[in-house]
């Protein structure tokens, strides 16, 4: 059974076409890329996929349950089990580290110490053991992006939706934080669905890449399984 | 869902509380003797001065906003980004008449310009002849006015520029010195908090007529509704408030055209670096005085004259006797209201300020109009909903009186949080979303506390207009359990000259200090 | 956490609001009567009798949405027992209009038959009597209404908005006794006479305090305060000649309230107000209001109703016409 699938989907704005017959199967554990310019769709279709916005027509299915479907969402956010690491990263500035990484956990009714020692081994995770009392207003550009990926990450989600993260990065910052997310997807196994327009972060991250256009799938290049890999 | 019932509950609760009242009194306005007449209209439109009355309420509402806003937003700009001394102080000061019935403000000038008062006594008669003359008029009128709406615009000002994100113009900096920034960049910007200043210091001019009363000016509310109390013919004095209503829609249109699509760059992280004050050199001792001169003017000169005359120990410990109790009902309603308002506000200004639901304009529309509609539309319609033997644990208690604060000014605290939630990018309440939180927890935990200051701000903006209430407290509160403005009115007629110089102070004391108290409370734990 | 903090204190606030109700021994009164003078009254009576008094004031007359509005929109579930006006048409009002109920009260007797309703609906008490101030300094005094159309006073006479309060009761009088015709020219001549409209009687008062203007017809109080601080002014009764009118009377009037909550108590207010000792402590104080008893004690600067001639007048009767005039002085005013 494929993981995601999203069938024949439309999507307008004020008129303006943004998704047209969009159609996409996801496979568990594999790592998408949509890759394409800014308007093409491609950040529409991650909001799709975790339930801010419902299509027009058509229908978006998570493992076989039917989430939305002509123009109305059966499923919402709170309901898909999905991390997602916004582009503004969205860190609450009001919450500590561990209280952002906590905030999920509690929601899901998980005792204080279970939360204390899983947030423990998230931080650990991303090397941000030190500043779990901190403030995100006290931390810099990488290291908030790994609190991001942690928050999105410590409820164990079944897929991991990044909307555009590493844009604001320099080079190296970049480069560092895509090898981070290529471990933690070894470690934990999520379904990766990356979003960006540079090709460089999809050739490395991706084993499967969309490319978009106009609201439109292009064309779709898988990794290929002999070892010399990128596209 | 939850979100759904809490969200359509607060509109069902504006609807109850203010507009079936309205709505109430409308019925009663077309039903003459029993039989459906529009009498009543007839009589209003064959009024025969009624266009020179309603071209003076739209004249002295146009000069006061004109005024109020041409000054207000360059003292806002000078107080909130620059290094002018004293600045907090004097926006304070120039609080002080906004706190306080206008009336009071009118009263206080009476006893400058008018035939008796300081200027007659110290520059002779022939001069306070001219004064008084120019005080019993559109001068008058627009001066006070003019006093009284002034801060709402520095205040709205300042607000606004505290949400500015400072790397704007810090960009513009880079290629132009200040005045162009400001030109370009900042006013723009904070243009949505000054026009929502406009329009509130209008609509609230333009219902205003205890103070044209006072002045003899002849505006369209205190024809109306003197001639009808005088006949104490309700259906009437709701007919008088159509127009009143006409303009506020045709206003409401305007800024739901212009405003309501705007949106701004919103800062990234909220409380990161401050923004610089802007250095003014050698400008900046002839602004201060400026400044200094006009509070004095319009603030201390009138508080002046109040407290002179107040003082004798016998007027205050007579004012406290005769009036201490119902100072106490004051701040205890006003801050019951302001309360109960905070959370109305917070959730009516959540729904417009997401469009969660389908009727987010109707709500936001209503709101407004409840704002604009003179309290006596209001109140009367109150009783006569409310005042029945089933209803009485309501109508006989305080409570009516809450009910009243909540349809009148709910439009207050709504559109303060919506303009705060404006600074709050939505991918903060999505990230909660998709962290499994459900509506209220997201709401409480996540979208309130971001708003904080916002919910502050309206706290306190909310207190002030419940504690300086006079029209709705008149004419709902329960028997004996009148309000501090309510008190100082019926003590006004024929009471000892001192004693109501002493309530006056009394009353803008009463608003400053709790003021006071919870604005250092609110910026000892903000930044 | 803050949530529970601040919820609790809205539940204690709210729970101090719904601690204010009502108590056993009490007696609701609304008036129109100035609270400077009315709440010393009512204090004695709750001193007296230990029931306590909730009162509803009023504001001044032509700013007024207070006592008389609410009691209208109250109707159909009167909140109020009492209402004490300070001019009989308002009490008139109440009896036209079905809030009033049936009381005679043992203190009125000895109140002259025209000041109270035959019935009991409502009882006149210490009056006003309408009055000419006059400056101290005129050599020729006016001594009737009529002098307002006399050529002599051209421009320096002034009378309050006869739209509003007493004037235009006294005005709705004169239509009564004098017929529509000599009133109506009465107004023109006045009218040609340049005569000034004040907002309020208070202020005629004043401008002729302050030499402004030669004489007003105002209420006897509003003169006798002027003349008690010290003012060049003094007061003259109008036509009290044979042949004149009299001086126009407006008492305080008291109303039982039909469905009042608390009617016992509310005849042992009116019983109270009614009283010799009421009549006779409203005429010691600033207010100066002349007693209709007969035999009550006064000060001398307050002048006794049987010393007085008063215009004899069906306040009924007065207050139909009231309705009546209000185009005629719309217009005069200029409307």
């Amino acid at each position: 059974m494929t993981f995601l699938t999203i069938t024949s989907v439309t999507k307008s704005y004020n008129g303006q076409s943004v998704l047209h017959d969009f159609s996409l199967e996801i496979e568990k554990g594999e790592r998408l890329v949509i890759l394409g310019p800014s308007g093409c769709g491609k950040t529409t279709v991650l909001r799709l996929l975790a339930g801010f916005i419902a299509p027009d027509s058509g229908s978006i299915s998570i493992e076989g349950d039917l989430v939305a479907a002509d123009g109305k969402t059966i499923k919402g956010p709170e309901a898909r089990n999905f991390g997602m690491v916004f582009q503004d990263l969205a860190l609450w500035p009001h919450l500590s580290v561990s209280g952002n990484l906590e905030f999920g956990l509690r929601a899901k009714g998980i005792p204080s110490k279970d939360r204390k020692h899983r947030v423990q081994e998230m931080l650990r995770l991303v090397e941000m053991e030190e500043y779990v009392n901190a403030k995100p207003t006290e931390l810099s550009g990488g290291q908030q992006q790994r609190v991001a990926l942690a928050r999105a990450l410590i409820l164990q989600p079944k897929a991991l939706l990044m909307d555009e993260p590493l844009s604001n990065l320099d080079e190296e910052l970049n480069r560092r934080l895509r090898k981070e997310i290529l471990r933690l997807q070894e470690t934990l196994g999520f379904t990766l669905l990356f979003v960006t327009h540079d090709r460089q972060e999809s050739a490395e991250l991706a084993t499967r890449i969309v490319f978009m256009r106009s609201g439109r799938i292009e064309r779709i290049l898988t990794e290929r399984q002999d070892a010399a890999p990128k596209f | 869902m939850a979100k759904r019932i809490v969200l359509s509950s607060v509109l069902a609760v504006l609807i109850v509380a203010g507009l079936l009242p309205v709505l109430a009194m409308g019925v009663k306005s077309i039903i003459v003797d029993g039989r459906f007449s529009l009498e009543n209209y007839k009589a209003l439109l064959t009024l025969g001065r009624a266009q020179t009355l309603i071209s003076h309420s739209v004249a002295l509402s146009l000069l006061t906003t004109f005024f109020a806003t041409i000054i207000g937003l360059p003292l806002g700009i000078l107080f909130g980004k620059t290094d002018l001394p004293f600045g907090k102080l004097l926006i304070v000061l120039f609080a002080i008449p906004l706190l306080i019935p206008p009336y009071i403000t009118a009263i206080s000038w009476f006893y400058i310009l008018g035939r008796e008062g300081v200027i007659g006594r110290w520059l002779g008669p022939s001069l306070a002849e001219l004064t008084s003359k120019w005080l019993f008029g559109l001068p008058g009128c627009v001066l006070i006015l003019f006093s009284t709406f002034l801060p709402i615009v520095i205040l709205l000002t300042v607000t606004y520029l505290k949400t500015i994100n400072p790397r704007l113009e810090e960009a513009g900096r880079l290629v132009s010195d200040w005045p162009g920034v400001m030109r370009s960049i900042t006013i723009p910007l904070i243009l949505p908090g000054v026009l929502l200043a406009v329009m509130l210091v209008f609509l609230l001019s333009l219902g205003e007529f205890s103070v044209p009363s006072f002045l003899r000016y002849n505006v369209f509310p205190v024809e109306s509704f003197t001639q009808f109390s005088a006949f104490l013919n309700f259906s009437a004095a709701t007919v008088a408030a159509i127009p009143l209503a006409i303009v506020t829609f045709f206003v409401l249109a305007l800024e739901s055209y212009f405003l309501r699509e705007k949106t701004y760059q919103v800062r990234p992280v909220h409380g990161t670096s401050f923004t610089e004050r802007i250095q003014l050199g050698r400008n900046r001792n002839w602004l201060f005085a400026l400044s200094a001169l006009l509070c004095f003017v319009i603030v201390i000169l009138p508080s002046l004259v109040l407290i002179v005359q107040s003082l004798s120990v016998n007027a205050y410990s007579l004012a406290i006797a005769k009036a201490g109790d119902s100072l106490i009902r004051s701040l205890l309603y006003a801050a019951v209201g302001a309360s109960v308002l905070t959370v109305i506000g917070f959730l009516s200004g959540y729904l417009v300020q997401t469009r969660a639901l389908p009727f987010w304009q109707t709500t936001d529309s209503l709101t407004i109009f409840l704002f604009a509609l003179p309290s006596t539309v209001i109140g009367i319609g109150l009783i006569s909903l409310w005042n029945r033997p089933w209803t009485n644990f309501i109508y006989a208690t305080p409570v009516i009186i809450i009910i009243g604060y909540v349809a009148q000014y709910a439009a207050i605290s709504s559109r303060i949080t919506v303009s705060m939630l404006t600074q709050i990018p939505p991918s903060m309440e999505e990230a909660a979303q998709v962290a499994g939180a459900g509506w209220f927890r997201r709401m409480a935990l996540i979208v309130a506390p971001l708003a904080k200051r916002g919910l502050m701000a309206a706290w306190l903006v909310g207190f002030i207009f419940c504690v300086r209430d006079t029209g709705i407290s008149m004419i709902v509160y329960p028997p004996g359990l009148d309000t501090l403005p309510v008190r100082t009115f019926t003590l006004m007629a024929n009471a000892p000259a001192g004693l109501t110089s002493a309530l006056c102070v009394i009353m803008i004391c009463a608003a400053l200090v709790p003021v006071g108290i919870l604005t250092a409370a609110f910026k000892a734990r903000m930044l | 956490m803050k949530r529970i903090f601040v919820g609790s204190i809205l539940l204690i606030l709210a729970a101090s609001l719904w601690g204010c109700g009502r108590r056993a021994a009490e007696v609701v009164v609304y008036t129109s009567e100035d609270q400077v003078f009315s709440e010393p009254i009512l204090k004695d009576f709750e001193k007296e009798t230990g029931i306590q008094v909730k009162a509803v004031y009023d504001t001044e007359e032509s700013k007024s949405t207070g006592a008389m509005n609410r009691l209208l929109a109250e109707k159909d579930n009167p909140q109020a027992d009492v209402y004490w006006a300070n001019e009989p048409v308002r009490a008139e009002i109440l009896r036209q209009r079905g809030i009033s109920a049936q009381y005679v009260s043992p203190n009125a007797k000895g109140i002259p038959d025209n000041f109270k309703n035959p019935e009991g609906q409502w009882t006149g008490f210490s009056a006003r009597a309408r009055i000419l101030l006059v400056k101290k300094s005129l050599t020729e005094k006016p001594r009737s209404i009529l002098s307002y159309t006399e050529p002599r006073w051209k421009g320096r006479v002034v009378i309050a908005n006869p739209l509003f309060g007493t004037t235009t009761a006294e005005i709705a009088a004169l239509f009564i006794v004098w017929g529509d015709n000599k009133t109506k020219t009465f107004l023109d001549a006045m009218k040609r006479n340049q005569i000034r409209i004040s907002t309020s009687n208070g202020e005629s008062a004043d401008l002729v305090a302050s030499g402004e203007f030669d004489f007003a017809l105002v209420d006897s109080d509003d003169g006798v305060s002027r003349m008690k601080q010290g003012k060049p002014v003094e007061v003259v009764f109008p036509d009290q000649d044979k042949a004149d009118v009299g001086s126009f009377i407006v008492p305080n009037a008291v109303v039982f309230i039909k469905g009042a909550p608390h009617p016992d108590n509310a005849k042992k207010l009116i019983d109270y107000l009614l009283s010799k000792e009421t009549e006779r402590k409203l005429a010691f104080a600033e207010c100066a209001q002349i007693p209709l008893h007969p035999g009550v004690e006064t000060p001398p600067v307050v002048r006794r109703i049987e010393t007085i001639k008063t215009m004899k007048v069906d306040y009924a009767e007065v207050a139909k016409k009231m309705q009546e005039i209000q185009p005629v002085l719309k217009t005069w005013v200029g409307y």
